[in-house]
Parts: C-alpha cells; structure tokens; sequence
C-alpha cells in the first residue's frame, strides 16, 4: 500500500513538473500568435510571482523570451531531469547524512555566483546561471521528490488511523 | 505518551518571513531566485517545530514538513496580500517603479536601452503605471503553498530525526 501510494505521488510530482515546465514554454508560442495574447499575459502572469522575467536574461522561443529567466529554466527543467533520474539513482543507497549534505549543498554554488557577482569579484554570465540553478534544481529534487513520497504514505496512515464506521470496507476487512 | 507541538505558530512564524520578504518592495527582489523567500519561509516554519520538541514525543514525519511548509506558504499569501494592499494605498504602485527602474537600469548598464523595441519599452511602461490587480494576489495563495511545501520538504531533509526512513518510487530507502 505504502508503495502504491508512493508511486501515484511520483506520478502526480512528475506530472506536475512536465505542466509546468510546459507552461514556461507554452507562454512565448503563445505571445507569438496573435490571437492567444490574454493566454500569454496569464501565463506570463503567473510565472511573474516566481520570477522577474527580464527579456534579456531570457531564451526566447519562437522570437518571444520564455516565461521565467535562464537561471529559473535551468531550475525547473534540471528539477524535472531530477525527478525522471531518481527512480535510477534511489538504487544508489544514500543515507539521511547524504541527503543533508545534498540539501544544504544544492544552493552554495548559486548563492556563490550571485553573491560574487554582486560584489564584483566574478561576472555572472548566462553559463554561470544556467549551471549552478541546473545543480539547484537537480539536488533538491533528489531530496525533495522522495520527502513527498514519504510525506504521502504518512498522510494516508494518519487518515487510516481515524475509527472506521461500521459497514465500509475497512470495518469489512478487519472484523 | 506527550503529543507533537501545535504546528499553527511555527507556520504562523514561518509565513511571516515569507509575507515581509515578499510584500516590502526592493526585498521582494528575493523571490527572483525561484520564490527563495517562500523556500525560506517553510524551511523556516520546520526548523521553528523542530525546536518545539520534546523529550518522549513521536518524531517529526515528511508529513508534518509538508503540512507546515503549506500553511506557511497560505499565512505569507495573506500576509503578504495584507502588506502590499496597505503599501499601494500608502504609497502607490512603488513595487512596479522599482521592477521598471530595475529592468531598464539593466539595460542602460548593459548599452542596449536603444536596441530595444519600442513596443516592449511601452509594455514595461504599462506595468509602471497599472494597478494592484486582485488576480496578481490571489496566485500567491497557489503558488506560496506549493513553494512553501518544497522549503518545508527542505527543511525536513536538514532537520529531521536520525532514525525515519524514507520510501521511493524505486522501493526502499531513498538515495541519491
């Protein structure tokens, strides 16, 4: 049960990164075509929340710059990399230690560049930002992806502990 | 058997980092770096009912991460909503000056202000001059909670007891 739960939050974790990352590129096609502006500025809309969209620290698509900047794409699609390479890389036993590692890790190389950056010490480029948010995105989903799994079957166990009345199939199952 | 710590006050803790970070303008600049004032509000929230623990009390579970990482994404949506409604009427549209200042400062720096299209130079202007749209605020509650629960799932990893285990798509424990 615990592993059939696991799977279907994969599942939902997976689905929701590839919308969402469809999303970022479905926002330049749709500026790009005349008749779909309000679908844009909605989607351009959303995505404003997380990001600050400049054009020119953009990919563009289609002549139009994506929905977020190069360091949030290298985010979101190393992020979506991550959750398609974890059910190879889980074969890999990595304790609780590891992961702590991973987690307070993920984020060093870019707060390095954007605090180096700003300082003045070192020039931030488009390669700089694409690799260190492409190690952010792929690291967190390795810690994040199974915590949710995990966080699913403790949910579901929590639900299953309340009293069952008599008569459902629980009640059915244990009598 | 002593129960858990309420969760409402680490959330509550937690939300308003995220509320502050994300409604005072110039330091909502933060959450340009993948919503990091919404990560760090859950991670927050975590580390804030990890401390509540006592001795004998269950450990804290993925569950507990993920649920406190949501409600401090929902209180900083409101809190956040709150702060911005007071400083539009305060003050007026200062948060969309400062991205306008900021976007075309960023292009003057880099000598390409000429370069760029009239139209888009236009499109950036009207953001100056809009309004708070009530739209803009209302996807802060979907999008707080979902970023909240990644902080809270972060600060689980950092945080959590020595002794849980965690249960992948792969079966087993989780590695990397």
């Amino acid at each position: 049960m615990a592993r059939t739960t696991s799977r279907l939050t994969y599942a939902l974790i997976l689905s929701g990164t590839l919308l969402w990352c469809g999303a970022i590129l479905a926002a330049p096609l749709a500026a790009a075509d005349p008749g779909m502006g309000g679908s844009a500025s909605f989607l351009r809309g959303v995505f404003h929340a997380v990001c600050h969209q400049a054009p020119s620290r953009s990919f563009t698509l289609g002549g139009e710059p994506l929905a977020v900047c190069h360091r949030c794409t290298a985010i979101y699609f190393s992020f979506l990399g991550g959750v398609l390479a974890l059910p190879l890389l889980s074969r890999f036993a990595g304790g609780d230690r590891a992961r702590r590692r991973l987690a307070l890790g993920a984020a060093l190389p870019m707060a390095a560049d954007a605090a180096l950056g700003l300082a003045g010490l070192h020039e931030v480029s488009t390669a700089t930002r694409l690799v260190s948010g492409g190690i952010f995105g792929f690291c967190i989903a390795l810690v994040v992806v199974p915590g949710a799994c995990a966080a699913a079957a403790d949910l579901l166990s929590w639900f299953s502990s309340f009293p069952h009345p008599k008569g459902t199939i629980h009640a059915r199952e244990t009598r | 058997m002593p129960e858990k710590p309420g969760k409402l006050l680490p959330a509550l803790y937690g939300g308003i980092v995220i509320g502050v970070i994300a409604g005072i303008p110039m330091l909502n600049f933060l959450n340009c770096f993948c919503c990091a004032g919404v990560l760090l509000g859950g991670f927050l929230s975590v580390f804030f009912f990890s401390r509540d623990f006592g001795p004998g009390m269950p450990p804290m579970t993925n569950g507990d991460a993920v649920g406190l990482g949501a409600l401090a994404g929902l209180f900083g949506a409101l809190i956040d909503a709150a702060i911005a409604l007071a400083v539009y009427f305060a003050f007026g549209n200062v948060a969309g000056e400062m991205m306008y200042d900021f976007i075309v400062g960023l292009y003057d720096s880099m000598g390409i202000l000429d370069k760029i299209p009239p139209d888009a130079l236009e499109q950036m202007e009207q953001m100056k001059y809009a309004g708070l749209q009530a739209w803009q605020l209302l996807i802060g509650f979907v999008v707080y909670p979902l970023f909240g629960l990644l902080g809270g799932l972060i600060g689980y990893a950092v945080f959590k007891p020595k002794t849980s285990r965690m249960q992948t798509p792969g079966g087993g424990a989780a590695g990397v």
